[in-house]
């Protein structure tokens, strides 16, 4: 599978941008609240529920550092998806990692993300590449549809290989701008036709269809 | 606190490095607010007087450029302090050329945020 090496590098260039500010924000949350444990400590006898308050400040600051070691873990591992140019891929747990690296980028511009349950199939190609064309054909509905929706990614098994689509069922199909106008529509054409990946719009709801071979 | 204390708006989306951050200001004397995206620091603007709003960059919704923006057009003479998580100062000058008084990086220093506060606001 290839795509453009451009494509590639807007994509692993936006993907740690997000999490380094998510991780910005954690760390400011635990310094705040390290600082807030050092204020009730300096006020000795005269803080009211001093346990109490130190308990609460230790369970956010547990809280902060979970939430990033699910970012560096991820980003990890993300990284390391880079080590070989085809492999197998098991596109359920690509994709969740991509929506946890991408999550932020997704809220800020009023969407949610989630897979449809289900089995995802084994795909053998790069992977890179294959996340970068995933991460495209999400940041182009979410420029191109109204916000506060669920883009909803599902896949189907066929003989050829998998098929992975990216829909948003709450809207109808009639509201959605013709695709040419959308922001990554040449660079997802591009890396379809560089991936012999036949790419089409979904039918009933406004979407992305990507069918492998 | 008293009657001349600091009344601070703090808007983030990050709720509890805004309610962590106001609880430290109020201890330090200051009165904090805290608004959770651009469209509720516009509401709490328009219904209550503040001496400084305190803004993050990145949020959900509006922006925060886009809340900078709103928020000068209603009240031209309010300070804003903007806070951002981006390596670099980009964002925080092109605020500043939309009226803000200055700009911090996070994770931030309480210190230097009151600092600028007091500048901002001309109070003690």
């Amino acid at each position: 599978m290839k795509s453009n090496l451009n494509d590639k590098t807007f994509f692993m260039g936006r993907v740690t941008a997000s999490v380094s500010h998510d991780l910005q924000n954690v760390l400011a949350i635990i310094r705040e609240t390290a600082g807030l444990m050092q204020d009730f400590l300096m006020k000795g006898n005269n803080c009211h529920d001093l346990d109490e308050k130190l308990e609460k400040s230790l369970s956010s600051i547990k809280n902060q550092v979970n939430r990033g070691v699910a970012l560096t873990s991820g980003l990890n591992r993300f990284a390391h998806t880079a080590d070989h140019r085809l492999c197998p891929i098991d596109i359920r747990d690509t994709l969740e990692r991509l929506i946890l690296l991408t999550e932020r980028m997704a809220k800020n511009k009023g969407f949610t993300v989630i897979l449809a349950p289900g089995a995802f199939p084994l795909l053998n190609h790069d992977p890179i590449a294959f996340q970068t064309l995933c991460f495209l054909c999400l940041e182009a509905l979410e420029n191109t549809l109204p916000t506060g929706n669920t883009l909803v990614i599902s896949a189907k098994n066929h003989n050829t290989g998998p098929t992975l689509l990216f829909t948003c069922p709450d809207l109808s199909v009639d509201t959605t701008p013709s695709p040419t106008s959308w922001v990554h529509w040449t660079s997802i054409e591009d890396a379809c036709r560089l991936s012999q990946v036949t790419l089409s719009l979904t039918d009933s709801h406004p979407g992305i269809c990507l069918r492998f071979s | 606190m008293n009657s001349n204390s600091i009344k601070v708006l703090l808007i983030d989306d990050e709720v509890e490095f805004t309610s962590t951050l106001a609880e430290r200001l109020e201890i330090r004397g200051f009165i904090a607010v805290t608004a959770s995206d651009g469209e509720i620091g516009i509401q709490a603007i328009m219904n209550q007087d503040f001496d400084i709003a305190v803004l993050d960059l990145m949020m959900p919704g509006l922006s925060g450029l886009e809340t900078l923006k709103q928020i000068k057009n209603m009240n031209p003479s309010l300070p804003v302090i903007l806070l951002t998580g981006h390596g670099s100062t980009k964002e925080g000058m092109e605020g500043m050329r939309l009226g803000a008084e200055d700009y911090l990086m996070k994770p931030l220093d309480i210190n230097d945020l009151i600092k600028k506060i007091t500048l901002a606001t001309g109070k003690e």
